[in-house]
């Protein structure tokens, strides 16, 4: 089966394996893959690598996608994710490399935060990192919307093969 | 060009590996703490001191994340705790744990009675924040170091935690720093929070954090 080059997912686990007092033992330094991964080496540090990767991962096992080449991709990405698009398009790119997804273009929709407060039933948008009511200044509240980060639609070549 | 409807969360892989540890904690009794902060905060002096004191009631183990090194783990060996160390510097995602790594890092330590499981997260305030690991508690720290402005610089760290420690109180007298302001950053990004000012270095607010610890764990 096609697969992206393979992101170590997992860490380098059991590098340093201690119990009770005695001092640290060498793990087993086998759990964990960390083969592969060139697509990201040297870009670590940057969280959405790992997300780029899952998107292609559920891009390539999707089974109503097998076998065709992906242009397009639609997600949805809300206000107050960590992901910075600019970014994930950056990445996702050099993931995608050798893959039926190389090539696509990312569209990312940008959800805003919104939410209700508690107290007084005030529906808002937050639009700076504050989040209090502001119509009574209250701090309980319900978010409704900003925490996405799901992959919606894709467009495929045509082919029936 | 065909368009197909996906409708899945990019993140669903993690939160499903995520589920399984929750499930996993909660079959064995596992109070799992996600321990998240800015690099330098005071994560692993904070353990140093509390570990000693809950591993003399029961079974404490502890997984460490970092970039690189094992220093972290051999300080918390030091103190007689099984310790697992995650070193992220091959991966792409290298600046946060996810829950794969948890799951992998579980078969290395003894989980038969394990009471608490504490998860050193990468210093980092962004992405920690996004990855659901499958523990039962999430506390940050933040230390008084570090200026009034973290909370509204990384909201969505500061609304996911349950209890801030506000670490290095013991040095406020030598900073020109804005407590009220601080505080009042805190408040305006999670109005909830409770925060309990704290010194690893002197031991203040440690039976506190003890306190809060031992009355979530029992819920």
């Amino acid at each position: 089966m096609e697969a992206r080059r393979r992101l170590p997912c997992g860490a380098r686990c059991g590098t340093l394996r201690a119990a009770g007092r005695g001092a640290a033992v060498p793990g087993t330094g086998a759990t964990g893959a960390t083969a592969g991964g060139a697509a990201t080496e040297g870009r670590r540090g940057m969280h959405e690598a790992s997300i780029a990767a899952g998107i292609i991962d559920r891009l390539l096992e999707h089974p109503q996608l097998a076998g065709r080449r992906i242009r397009v991709v639609r997600l949805k990405v809300g206000r107050l994710s960590t992901v910075v698009p600019e970014n994930l398009e950056f990445v996702f790119g050099a993931i995608a490399a050798g893959t039926r997804v190389e090539g696509a273009r990312l569209e990312i929709e940008v959800v805003p935060a919104r939410a209700v407060c508690l107290a007084c039933g005030h529906a808002f948008e937050i639009e700076d990192p504050i989040f209090l009511c502001p119509a009574c200044a209250a701090g309980r509240l319900r978010l409704e919307s900003g925490r996405e980060l799901s992959l919606e639609s894709v467009e495929t070549e045509d082919q029936e093969d | 060009m065909a368009q197909i409807k996906v409708l899945e969360k990019v993140l669903g892989a993690n939160d499903k590996i995520a589920a399984d540890n929750r499930r996993l904690f909660g079959e064995r009794g596992i109070v799992a703490v996600n321990v998240m902060s800015g690099p330098g905060a005071g994560k692993t002096s904070l353990l140093e001191r509390i570990l000693p004191r809950l591993a003399a009631r029961a079974p404490v183990a502890v997984i460490e994340g970092d970039i690189a090194t094992t220093a972290d783990a051999e300080r918390i060996a030091a103190v007689g705790v099984p310790v697992v160390q995650i070193n992220t510097d091959k991966l792409g995602g290298a600046c946060h744990l996810e829950a794969l790594a948890i799951q992998t890092a579980l078969a290395d330590l003894p989980l038969q009675g394990l009471r608490w499981l504490f998860v050193e997260n990468v210093g980092n305030l962004v992405c920690p924040a996004e990855f659901d690991l499958g523990e039962t508690l999430r506390v940050g720290v933040l230390s008084v170091t570090e200026g009034e402005d973290k909370p509204i610089k990384y909201p969505l760290l500061f609304r996911q935690i349950q209890l801030l420690l506000l670490n290095k109180v013991d040095l406020l007298p030598h900073l020109r720093l804005d407590l009220d302001r601080l505080l009042e950053n805190v408040r305006r990004v999670n109005a909830e929070l409770p925060v309990v000012r704290c010194s690893a270095a002197t031991g203040e607010g440690l039976d506190e954090f003890v306190a809060w610890l031992e009355r979530h764990a029992a819920m």
